[in-house]
């Protein structure tokens, strides 16, 4: 069914008010009594009123314009016991086609398609109230009373039977499976089964009445009374049943909050999914979650799904993030009879999953920032090996040839020209040369000590506290080899420390302690120096804890003023 | 004296087989990797073996050549390792027990061919030869020790020749002293140091450098 554009709706509401508004002045003017003109004016605004509220939530759904026109039917009647002519006599004629819609709601709400029974059903009494009618225009009461009274028996007999039939179908509809369709559905359908059986009563009741001249009961007053005003009720129930179911849907929106404390409480699939079957009254709702990587959907079991295609009584509900989709919740159909509720819902999940996203992202990220961290050290340090080797074998080795050939040159020079200018001049290129090969051996050390690539940490730790000018006791258990980018990173920590002990602890004596604990390289170097050691002071430490920390490693500094520090570092080196 | 030299830069062999067989040696092949010297040592049985300490196949695989030819059994072969590093770690490494026939030499010091000649010589008899460098080395990190500290300055330089594996006579003539002076002046250092004083030459020079290496 095409959408009523908006204008058209909001017209025909204000017509139907003031089509109410002319009923009730018009019931004014004939002295209708006062409980009459409430009771009448009101269960017609009452259904105006919902159609109102039906219209304006579900645009395309026909409970709508269904309610509305209940209403305007609903006052046509009203003019029924009026003195105007031919109001009068076209309220008599056209008063209970309201009967009809009160059925096709009863048997469509909130969008189920009509059976083929019920089709026939609703055919055969829009057909019945047409008789009727046709009977009440063509046949003059006061002059033909027979033939007007065995048209209305035959109508309402038919009346009767359709009536029946109607709360039985409409009966069978409370029995449906999805517990969201039933509690949409039941207030109204319920109402509707009560309308019917009550319209069936009030045609039993004229239809013996008119074929005995008997009334069925002859009920004492107040009883007689309150049972002519029992139709009256039954029919109020549909709109109110209405209201009340969508009050109740309403209601459903109180679990947002708590769904959004239990989505906060984790992320995981199963776990959203169970809050918001839980939140939408939804035990069928299914949540599917985009894979970016994979392309596919997951269900909360993380298994790859397909997203299923509408059908009656499911519904989809994609939620996408700049047209790319993020989550979709597969659930009943008839929730859409409030999609306030599952936006609401979804924009929930969509935060949840937004949220657990941008956290994966971010865990994602730092991850490969910290391996490429480790990676670019790990090249850089090989890169270093590298030029070490190439110092020693390469440049240092020519400069030893070098010097060996001027050291013959010079015993040569000595023998031939013994107080030759150039003789000096050769003995000052050979220390010059000599403090040269000094030099680059020193630089080499400094670039990455052979020892430390050759022997390992533990060796090259020793080394490093026998150089040491503060006397040293040195612990090292290690019986293998570490990742080069690792024992480069401890033999720093060892090298940095015991720099700092010589320059500024005033120390008597050190110790390190190096040992491999559960796939971790512990480090321990203290000192019985001053303390006090700022760790953010030098930017040795600082570069020493951002080295280890790429390693995913870390540098604990303990040194109170009051004396000696210790400076830990742990590697993990599995 | 029958020599080996190892070296796989075939500029410094050269150089260092130059040098040998001026001063009178006789050198009797050379070899470019580890494999290649220790089959050599086994075959020839030089009275001396000058070791490059880095060679093919692969790091300082002449210094673990040189350590198995100092532990190898039948008559002794000395070794003399070149080296690029002034690391005392691998000067003590290489003295191993102290049964002497060992040295350890930076490689500069083949620039002055009397400096190796005397070293090679003392190791072919059977005597240790540790780099001044290295010693001094030591001898610098320790400057802080109060025993170390005791020493006069004539002792100290005693000490560093001592730790060198030079004989009294070699330190005497160094330092221009008799050497009965150079003996007493050791017995002092010994004592001073709280050391055992040992006529054996070899176990002398560990025990120093042990010294000096652990206090």
């Amino acid at each position: 069914m095409a959408t009523i554009p908006p204008w058209l709706r909001r017209a025909a509401i204000a017509g139907a008010l003031a089509f109410a508004l002319l009923t009730t002045v018009v019931g004014i003017n004939e002295g209708a009594p006062v409980t009459f003109l409430f009771a009448d004016t009101g269960l017609g605004l009452l259904f105006i009123v919902a159609g109102l509220v039906a219209w304006e939530r579900r645009p395309e759904a026909s409970s709508g314009p269904i309610l509305v026109a209940c209403g305007v039917l609903w006052f046509v009647g009203s003019y029924a016991p009026t003195s105007g002519m031919p109001w009068s006599l076209l309220g008599f004629a056209f008063e209970r086609y309201y009967d009809v819609l009160l059925a096709l709601l009863a048997l469509t709400f909130p969008r189920t398609p009509l059976s083929g029974a019920a089709k026939v059903v609703v055919a055969m009494l829009a057909g019945s109230v047409a008789v009727r009618t046709l009977g009440r225009l063509l046949i003059d009461p006061e002059t033909s009373s027979d033939a007007w009274s065995q048209v209305q028996i035959v109508a309402s007999a038919a009346i009767v039977l359709l009536a029946l039939a109607v709360s039985i179908l409409a009966w069978r509809r409370l029995a449906a499976p999805s517990p969201v369709t039933r509690r949409v559905l039941r207030p109204v359908v319920a109402a509707g089964v009560v309308a019917a059986i009550s319209a069936a009563y009030d045609a039993f009741e004229l239809a013996v009445g008119l074929a005995t001249g008997q009334p069925l009961f002859n009920l004492p007053e107040p009883w007689h009374e309150l049972v002519a005003w029992l139709p009256f009720v039954a029919v109020a129930l549909v709109p109110l049943g209405f209201l009340l179911g969508s009050l109740r849907l309403r209601m459903a929106h109180g679990a947002i909050g708590p769904l959004a404390v239990e989505i906060d409480r984790s992320a995981d699939p199963a776990h959203l999914e169970r809050a918001l079957q839980h939140a939408l009254g939804d035990p069928s709702l299914r949540l599917l979650i985009w894979d970016d990587e994979r392309q596919s959907w997951m269900d909360s079991r993380r298994e790859t799904a397909d997203l299923p295609a509408e059908t009656g009584s499911s519904s989809v509900t994609v939620l996408d993030r700049a047209g790319r989709p993020i989550a979709a919740i597969v659930h009943e159909a008839a929730l859409r009879e409030d999609p306030g509720l599952v936006a609401a819902a979804a924009a929930v999940l969509r935060l949840a999953v937004d949220n657990e996203r941008l956290t994966e992202d971010v865990r994602r990220q730092l991850s490969e920032v910290r391996e490429s961290r480790a990676r670019v050290i790990e090249v850089a340090e090989s890169e270093r090996r590298r030029i070490e080797r190439d110092l020693h074998d390469g440049a240092q080795q020519r400069l030893v040839a070098v010097a060996m050939m001027l050291n013959e040159a010079v015993t040569a020079a000595r023998q031939e020209l013994p107080h030759s200018k150039s003789v000096q001049s050769l003995d000052q290129a050979t220390e010059e040369l000599k403090s040269a090969i000094d030099e680059l051996r020193e630089l080499a050390r400094g670039i990455h000590p052979a020892i430390l690539a050759e022997e390992g940490l533990g060796v090259a730790v020793i080394s490093l506290a026998r150089r040491s000018s503060v006397p040293v006791k040195v612990d090292v258990d290690l019986d293998r080899r570490l990742p080069l980018a690792v024992e480069t990173a401890g033999y720093y920590v060892v090298a940095e420390a015991l720099t700092n002990i010589v320059r500024h602890a005033r120390a008597r004596t050190a110790s390190i302690q190096v040992d491999v604990r559960e796939g971790q390289l512990e480090i321990e170097v203290s000192d019985d120096g001053d303390g006090g050691t700022d760790p953010n002071r030098g930017s040795g430490l600082r570069g020493l804890a951002d080295r280890l920390d790429a390693l995913s490693g870390r540098l604990e500094i303990s040194s109170p003023p009051t004396g000696g520090t210790r400076i830990r570092a742990v590697i993990p080196c599995a | 004296m029958r020599v080996i030299v190892a070296d796989d830069s075939a500029l410094i062999r050269q150089g260092v087989v130059r040098i040998l067989m001026e001063a009178g040696m006789e050198v009797v092949a050379e070899a470019r990797t580890a494999d290649e010297l220790l089959e050599k040592v086994l075959e020839l049985r030089p009275d001396l073996a000058v070791v490059d300490i880095r060679m093919p196949p692969a790091g300082n695989a002449g210094l673990v050549a040189a350590e198995k030819i100092r532990d190898s059994p039948g008559a002794r072969v000395g070794v003399l390792v070149l080296s690029q590093y002034l690391e005392p770690d691998y000067a003590l490494r290489l003295l191993g027990t102290g049964l002497g026939g060992v040295g350890y030499l930076l490689k500069d010091r083949v620039a002055e061919a009397s400096e190796l000649v005397e070293a090679a010589r003392r190791v072919a008899q059977g005597g240790s030869a540790i780099d001044p460098a290295v010693v001094g080395e030591l001898v610098r990190a320790r400057r802080r020790e109060d025993r170390l500290n005791r020493l006069t300055e004539r002792e100290r330089s005693v000490l560093a020749l001592l730790a060198e594996g030079r004989s009294n006579r070699s330190i005497a003539d160094r330092l221009a002293l008799s050497i009965k002076t150079v003996e007493g002046m050791i017995a002092t250092i010994l004592s001073k140091l709280g050391l055992e004083p040992d006529p054996d030459n070899n176990r002398r020079v560990l025990a120093v450098l042990a010294y000096l290496d652990t206090h």
